[in-house]
C-alpha cells in the first residue's frame, strides 16, 4: 500500500508515520510511507498513492482546496483529513473524504478507523472475471443484488445493467462469503452497501430499486448490515 | 309585543354570547350593540304581524347574516357558533308552548292569566341559558383539549333528551295530570341528565387539571435543568478562565526570569489545555455541544478524550427532547464504560448518511461486553420504535472497544 503524508507539522508526521507503522507491523502488512513537502509534486503524482494523509492548515494553503484539486485529478484516491482544530475538521466535511483525524491522533482512534479504511480499500478491489460472462472484471462493489429465477442468476449492476449467468445463488453465497453480501430472500442476495432503507416487507435499495425482505431471512439480514456499518461504511 | 321583544332580545343577547365565545368582533363594541338593536326591532316587527313564509325564512336568516358582518373567526369556529341557533329557536317556541301547556293542564283556570304566561317564558328563559352555558363551557373544554370529534356526541345526547323531554305528545300531559309520579319522574329524568352533563363537565375539567399540573412540572423540571446547564456552564467558564491566568502568570514569571525552557513547557500546557476543551465541546451538532459542556468538568478531572465527527447534523426528523435523550443517555453510558478502563479512556461520536439512512455510531474503549442499564434501554427503545430505528451493540476484544450504533431508516417522515 502506498501512503503519502502532506503536513507541514514534523512531530506530526513523525506521529503518523509511528501509528502507521504500528498499525501495519501488527498486521504484517506490505506499506510504503512517502512525506510530500508542497502541493505541485502531490497533484503530480497523486495518482501514484492508494492513501493521502492530508492536513488542512498547510503554511498559507488550505488543505480543503488541496483536496477538491486532487478529487479533480484522481478520483479513485482515498483521502484522510488531519487538523488540530475541530472547526477546520468540519469544514472539510463537504470534502467527503474517508476519515477525519484530529491532531493529536489518538492511537485507539486511529487504529478502529485507519483498520475500517483499509478494509474497505481491500474490499473495493475484489472482482470476478469470467470471460463466458463479460470480458470485463465484475467489481463485487458494483454489484446491486443477484437474482435467482428460472435457474439461472441474474447480476443487477449500479450502471443499470444486468448480466445473466447460469450459476446457482448457493455459488455466489460462497463466492461473497468474504464480501458485504447477506441473503434477503431465499432468491435474492444483496449487496450491503448500496442498501437504501429497511422496510418492514422490503429493501430499498439506493437506486430506488425494492427488493423482497422476507420474514425467514429478516433477523440474519439485520443483523449482517449492522455488523457492516459497524464496520464504518 | 312586548312579550315578543323580550324573547327576540334575550335571543340575541344569547346569540351574542355565543358568538363571542367562539369568534372575535370585527368592528367595535358600540357599532355591534347598535346592529343589534336594528336586527332586534326588525325580527320584532316581522314577528308581530305574524309569519309567513318568506318572513320566516328571512328571520331565520337574518341572524346567519349578522354572525358574518359583525364576526371573524375560523369555519370550525362559525360552526360552533351558527349551529346552536336553529336548536335555540326551535327549543325556545317549543319549550315556552309546553311548559305553559303542562301548567295549564295542572291548572287550567291559570291558562289565560298573564302572569303564568310571563312565568313560563322565565323558565324556558333560564332552561336556555342552562344548556347554552353547558354547551359553550364544554365546547371551550373540548377546544382546549382538543378532544376526538367524536367525543362531542357525549354532550349531544343528554342535551337531546331533554329536548324529547319537552316535544312529548300532547296526550302525554293528559297522563302527567292524572299520574303524579310520573311527573316526578320526568322531572327526574330531567334532573339527572343536567347531573350528568355537570358531571362530565366536572371529570373533563378536572382532567384538564391534571393535564395543566403535569405541563407545569414539566415547565419547572425543564427551568431547573437550564438553570443547572447555566450553572455549569458558568463553572466551566469559570475554571477555564482561572486555569488560562494561572497559566499567564507562569509565562509571565518564567519571562521575567529569563527561563525559556519552562516558558516553552508552559506554552505547550495552555496550547493542548485550550485545544483540548475547545475542540471536545465543540462538534457540528449543537444539542451535542451542551450535553459535551455540561459535562466537560467531570470528562476533564477523569482524562477522558471525547472526539466527535459529525458529518450529518439534521436530526429534527427527532424532537428536542428525544434528541436530548438519545445523545445524553448515549453518553451517560460510554462516560460509565470508559471509566471502567483505567488508562485508555476515549469515546468517539459519528454521525453520517448512508444512502437513505442517518447513522449515530459510539465507538467507546471498554474492558468487556455490558448491557445498557435498563432506564437507558428503555428510553432508547421508544425512540427506536417510534422512528423505525435498528440499534446494535457490539464489543472488539482485540482492541478493547465497543461499538453502538442506531440506524434511523425513516427521517424523511
Amino acid at each position: 500500500m502506498q501512503i503519502l503524508i502532506y503536513d507541514d507539522d514534523k512531530e506530526a508526521v513523525e506521529k503518523l508515520k509511528e501509528l502507521l507503522v504500528n498499525y501495519f507491523l501488527k498486521r504484517k502488512m506490505q506499506y510504503t510511507i512517502s512525506i510530500c513537502k508542497d502541493t505541485t509534486y502531490l497533484l503530480e503524482n497523486v495518482q501514484y498513492y492508494d492513501l493521502v494523509f492530508l492536513d488542512i492548515e498547510l503554511h498559507n494553503e488550505n488543505g480543503i482546496e488541496i483536496g477538491k484539486k486532487i478529487r479533480e485529478h484522481n478520483h479513485h484516491v482515498h483521502i484522510i483529513l488531519t487538523s488540530s482544530y475541530t472547526k477546520y475538521l468540519i469544514q472539510g466535511y463537504q470534502l467527503q473524504t474517508d476519515r477525519y483525524f484530529l491532531k493529536p491522533i489518538h492511537e485507539t482512534e486511529f487504529n478502529v478507523e485507519f483498520g475500517e479504511v483499509i478494509n474497505r480499500f481491500f474490499k473495493d478491489f475484489e472482482y470476478f472475471f469470467d470471460y463466458k460472462i463479460s470480458r470485463d472484471k465484475l467489481y463485487y462493489k458494483d454489484f446491486l443484488y443477484i437474482e435467482f429465477k428460472q435457474r439461472k442468476s441474474f447480476i443487477h449492476l449500479r450502471n443499470t445493467k444486468t448480466i445473466c449467468t447460469s450459476y446457482s445463488l448457493k455459488f455466489w453465497e460462497t463466492k461473497l462469503e468474504h464480501q458485504v453480501f447477506a441473503k434477503s430472500h431465499k432468491s435474492f442476495l444483496v449487496n450491503l452497501r448500496h442498501v437504501g432503507a429497511l422496510k418492514h416487507h422490503d429493501i430499498l435499495l439506493a437506486n430506488d430499486d425494492l427488493v423482497p425482505l422476507s420474514k425467514h431471512f429478516k433477523k440474519a439480514f439485520h443483523m449482517a448490515y449492522m455488523d457492516f456499518l459497524q464496520e464504518g461504511y | 309585543m312586548l312579550i315578543r321583544l323580550l324573547c327576540n332580545v334575550f335571543m340575541l343577547v344569547i346569540l351574542n354570547y355565543i358568538s363571542c365565545s367562539f369568534l372575535h368582533f370585527k368592528y367595535s363594541k358600540k357599532f355591534n350593540v347598535f346592529i343589534s338593536f336594528i336586527i332586534i326591532m326588525i325580527i320584532t316587527i316581522m314577528d308581530d304581524n305574524g309569519l309567513s313564509q318568506w318572513r320566516l325564512i328571512m328571520m331565520i336568516l337574518l341572524p346567519f347574516v349578522f354572525y358574518l358582518l359583525m364576526y371573524k373567526g375560523d369555519v370550525f369556529g362559525f360552526l360552533l357558533a351558527i349551529a346552536p341557533y336553529p336548536f335555540i329557536i326551535y327549543i325556545m317556541q317549543m319549550s315556552s308552548h309546553r311548559i305553559i301547556h303542562m301548567v295549564s293542564y295542572r291548572n287550567s283556570t291559570l291558562s289565560d292569566n298573564e302572569f303564568l304566561v310571563y312565568f313560563c317564558i322565565l323558565v324556558t328563559i333560564l332552561l336556555i341559558s342552562l344548556l347554552v352555558s353547558i354547551y359553550v363551557r364544554t365546547s371551550k373544554l373540548f377546544l382546549k383539549m382538543q378532544v376526538p370529534r367524536i367525543s362531542w356526541f357525549i354532550i349531544l345526547l343528554p342535551m337531546l333528551s331533554i329536548w324529547i323531554l319537552f316535544n312529548v305528545h300532547e296526550t302525554f300531559y293528559q297522563l302527567i295530570k292524572k299520574d303524579n309520579t310520573l311527573l316526578i319522574s320526568i322531572i327526574i329524568l330531567f334532573v339527572s341528565n343536567i347531573i350528568i352533563i355537570y358531571l362530565f363537565y366536572n371529570v373533563i375539567s378536572s382532567l384538564q387539571y391534571k393535564r395543566e399540573l403535569e405541563q407545569i412540572k414539566n415547565r419547572e423540571a425543564a427551568r431547573a435543568q437550564k438553570y443547572e446547564l447555566i450553572d455549569n456552564q458558568y463553572s466551566n467558564t469559570f475554571n477555564f478562565l482561572h486555569d488560562s491566568i494561572h497559566k499567564c502568570c507562569l509565562l509571565k514569571a518564567a519571562l521575567d526570569q529569563q527561563n525559556y525552557d519552562v516558558v516553552e513547557t508552559e506554552l505547550n500546557a495552555l496550547y493542548d489545555l485550550t485545544f483540548r476543551e475547545f475542540n471536545a465541546v465543540y462538534s457540528n451538532l449543537i444539542i451535542l455541544n451542551y450535553i459535551i459542556a455540561e459535562q466537560i468538568d467531570y470528562i476533564k478531572k477523569h482524562h477522558i478524550t471525547i472526539r466527535s465527527v459529525i458529518e450529518y447534523n439534521d436530526f429534527r426528523f427527532l424532537s428536542f427532547d428525544e434528541q436530548f435523550i438519545l445523545f445524553s443517555d448515549l453518553l451517560e453510558y460510554t462516560i460509565l464504560e470508559v471509566m471502567k478502563n483505567k488508562n485508555d479512556r476515549f469515546i468517539l461520536i459519528k454521525t453520517w448518511i448512508h444512502n437513505q439512512q442517518v447513522i449515530l455510531q459510539i465507538v467507546h474503549s471498554s474492558t468487556s461486553d455490558t448491557l445498557l442499564p435498563t432506564h437507558i434501554q428503555n428510553s432508547l427503545n421508544g425512540i427506536l420504535s417510534k422512528h423505525n430505528a435498528i440499534f446494535s451493540k457490539k464489543y472488539e476484544k482485540e482492541n478493547n472497544i465497543t461499538k453502538i450504533i442506531i440506524v434511523f431508516n425513516d427521517r424523511c417522515n
